[in-house]
């Protein structure tokens, strides 16, 4: 517990600054493999679908369980993913998007939209 | 409070040593590390982060720059106040409650460019007032391009090195 009510405060303005921090622009270059789990994961996640670490590994048929796990640490080494330990089973890790991932989904959005727009 | 002042001295001194060659004149650099102490020192903690940076000012002025007692004052008071101002104006421009929940790396960027703006057209026009830097307008630009491109260049070094937990975990 903390010894005042403002060093909670603290913490929070703490990680707030620290996940602002994460969500600076870089440019992870993604090779065509890690693009296709990436956009893969993209679409699940578009459904609302809850996406475990086996998961990922087994959505595109035609890349291996172990290349796709592989690809899964890179795109968590860029900052595009996070694998966290579901809540309710501890057994289960699920992917889920990085702020830099939402970022990227935007801007490709919007990139979508002005061209579709003929701008 | 003794952490901003602590960070304050520390970056002063890195920037004078390693970016001295990008320095417009005594006062303003092209790029000023120490920009981003300012902001993120008031982001955490307010107003106890303002007073760490107005006691570290008063160091750095003493031991660094030769002003008058009077002038330190006044310099340390803009170089605690002028990212106070830039948070409460971004707070309120971006709705950004106290905890800073839902702040995103843009409004950062934008709070980094508004302290930017305010302490080096504040900072210069104390300068011009005093003597030390005649041309206003060249170190008002000198000084809001270095305060940003300082803040932004601490603020990317850090974005990296938050990376390497991940890279290490499981």
């Amino acid at each position: 517990m903390p010894r005042q009510p403002g060093e909670s405060e603290v913490f929070l303005r703490f990680l707030s600054l620290v996940e602002a921090i994460r969500g600076l622009p870089t440019f992870p270059a993604l090779d065509a493999v890690e693009e296709r789990v990436f956009h893969a994961l993209a679409a699940a996640w578009g459904q609302g679908r809850s996406v475990t670490v086996m998961d990922a590994m087994r959505l595109l048929p035609e890349i291996s369980p172990s290349t796709a796990h592989r690809r899964l640490k890179e795109l968590r080494a860029k900052g595009l993913i996070q694998m966290r330990e579901d809540g309710g089973d501890g057994r289960l890790r699920l992917v889920r998007p990085t702020q830099a991932a939402r970022a990227y989904f935007s801007k490709l959005g919007r990139c979508i939209g002005t061209a579709a727009s003929g701008e | 409070m003794l952490i901003a002042a602590a960070l304050w001295v520390v970056c002063y001194w890195l920037n004078r040593c390693l970016l001295g060659f990008v320095a417009l004149s005594e006062t303003a650099s092209w790029v000023f590390l120490p920009a981003a102490v300012r902001l993120l020192m008031v982001l955490l903690w307010r107003w106890q982060g303002a007073l760490g940076l107005f006691l570290g000012t008063l160091l750095t002025n003493q031991t660094l720059v030769d002003l008058q007692w009077q002038q330190s004052l006044g310099v340390a008071a803009i170089s605690s106040l002028a990212p106070w101002f830039a948070v409460l104006i971004g707070q309120r421009r971006y709705a950004i409650g106290s905890s800073l929940a839902g702040l995103t790396a843009a409004q950062l960027c934008a709070f980094a460019a508004l302290s930017a703006l305010i302490s080096g057209g504040l900072h210069a026009s104390c300068f011009a007032a005093i003597g030390i830097s005649p041309e206003l307008g060249s170190t008002v630009v000198a000084m809001a391009i270095g305060d940003f491109l300082g803040a932004m260049v601490v603020l990317y070094l850090l974005r990296f090195a938050l990376r390497w937990p991940a890279r290490g975990a499981r």
